[in-house]
């Protein structure tokens, strides 16, 4: 059934999703790179807006997949992708005050399969895809990023034994402007696929496009502009904490890391498995640092990173369920417009919040934690 | 009839094992690259071992945009 407004407020709604998606994930791509100091921030963040917006043309695996492996597509509306995107929206921004690196990938997944499971129960989601093309991925990406990080570091540190600290230092550092940018590029492939999924399944519901439609050039361009402009705006409370907060980072080990994160993200891009750019990028910070000998990793960071991995499904469906009841509630179109509003107070209520505690370009390499703590790290990762 | 396994894991571990590779490998080149760099730029090693190292340098630095160009190409490709 045709409703022309309630798809253009779905395509907006979609596109600030991907905006968000943008901000949320720059940390990513990029903050190995400013906290070596390979990059100034406004000058990293710049890079990877661009080469995002590249990444983003290249691939059209994963697209396919969000919208045809995880849910009924002869049960999905108009409302329930609205309420999906509203859910995913709701927990993007909560994680990025909490400066928590959260997987998008998996708000908007669990923000759809919660609005579908009010609307159809559990038959309309396809529980086997989920699993096997969502779950165990992305429980075994980081895990596979740890172990390729580390064992690039372990092999980069034996073959430079002899390099001098000076050659080292500069060459590692250009290298991390190469690995920040084919990072990018695999977080564009990956990331604003799944956005171009969820608008195509959205014109399949209105029945704008038929059922096992391609993804229309104009969705391509408009969500690869989105999310290229929320990465310019970068979420530098979350650059932080990724490249602060977690363990000391010298160019070396951010250049291990960023390359590990590129090839496990390439290659499942390739290969239309929907993985967490979130996940594998922390894997891979936090197995350089296990892979150095004597540095020490924050672990409870990476604990309460994990507890945040693995509420976001859930939490994210709770907010779906939710948004998708009351606007049902409400009823029509007016419901959504209505959750709509809802949604924008609640994130310009936290972006003001925000200003109480500011990180932006010119704090966010600013020592993280005790001082004397970070001399210790400092002091060991030098020998 | 066969039953469909609910993880295909001979795709995972495709992916798995190229991530793996993939991420060594180019680390290891240029790292190897690094250190011709760092050969090359000591007074004092012999001139020989120096030239030797710019060599070493200009072909790792070769086979790693033949392998980053083969990548773009390989995905874009099969896109």
């Amino acid at each position: 059934m045709h409703n022309t407004l309630l798809l253009v407020i779905v395509v907006l709604v979609a596109l600030a999703f991907d905006f968000t998606n943008g901000f949320h994930d720059t940390a990513n791509a990029i903050a190995p790179t400013i906290a070596t100091g390979a990059l100034k921030p406004r000058m990293a963040v710049a890079l990877s807006s661009v080469f995002n917006l590249v990444g983003a043309f290249l691939s059209l695996k994963v697209a396919a997949t969000i919208a045809s492996a995880l849910v009924a597509q002869n049960l999905v509306t108009l409302p329930v992708i609205f309420a999906g995107l509203i859910g995913a929206i709701a927990w993007n921004v909560t994680t990025w005050y909490f400066a928590i690196p959260s997987s998008s990938s998996h708000a908007l997944i669990g923000g759809v399969i919660g609005a579908m499971l009010v609307l159809g129960g559990g038959h309309s989601v396809l529980w086997s895809g989920l699993v096997s093309k969502v779950i165990i991925p992305a429980g075994l990406a980081p895990l596979v990023a740890l172990v390729a990080a580390g064992v690039a570091l372990y092999s980069a540190r034996r073959l430079t034994a002899k390099v001098d600290r000076e050659t080292s230092t500069f060459g590692y550092r250009v290298g991390q402007i190469g690995s920040s940018s084919l990072l990018s590029i695999a977080h564009g492939t990956n990331d604003a696929q799944k956005t171009m999924g969820i608008v195509t399944l959205a014109l399949i519901a209105n029945g704008t496009l038929s059922s096992n439609s391609s993804t229309p050039a104009w969705v391509v361009i408009s969500c690869a502009v989105a999310i290229a402009l929320g990465t310019f705006f970068g979420g530098w409370r979350i650059i932080r904490t990724m490249g602060k907060g977690f363990t000391y980072l010298t160019p070396q080990q951010g250049f291990a890391a960023q390359i590990a994160s590129s090839a496990v993200i390439l290659t499942s891009s390739h290969m239309g498995l929907p993985l967490s750019t979130t996940h594998v990028a922390t894997g891979s910070i936090v197995g350089v640092g296990v892979a150095t000998p004597n540095q020490p990793v924050r672990w409870r960071l990476v604990r309460d990173v994990a507890l945040a991995w693995i509420i976001t499904l859930p939490a994210a469906a709770l907010f779906g369920a939710f948004s998708y009841y009351s606007a049902h509630v409400i009823g029509g179109t007016f419901g959504v417009m209505v959750l709509a509003l809802v949604a924008a107070a609640y994130a310009t209520f936290l972006v003001r919040r925000s200003r109480r505690s500011v990180v932006n370009a010119t704090n966010v390499n600013d020592v993280w934690g005790d001082p004397v703590e970070v001399a210790e790290v400092k002091t060991v990762v030098a020998a | 009839m066969t039953s469909t396994p609910l993880v295909d894991w001979s795709l995972l571990g495709h992916v798995i094992l190229v991530s793996l590779l993939a991420g060594v490998g180019i680390v290891a080149v240029f790292s190897i690259g690094l250190v011709g760099l760092s050969f090359a730029r000591n007074t004092q090693m012999r001139r020989g071992i120096r030239t030797l190292s710019v060599g070493l340098s200009v072909v790792m630095t070769g086979v790693l945009i033949a392998v980053l160009w083969w990548g773009f190409v390989h995905i874009t490709t099969k896109s």
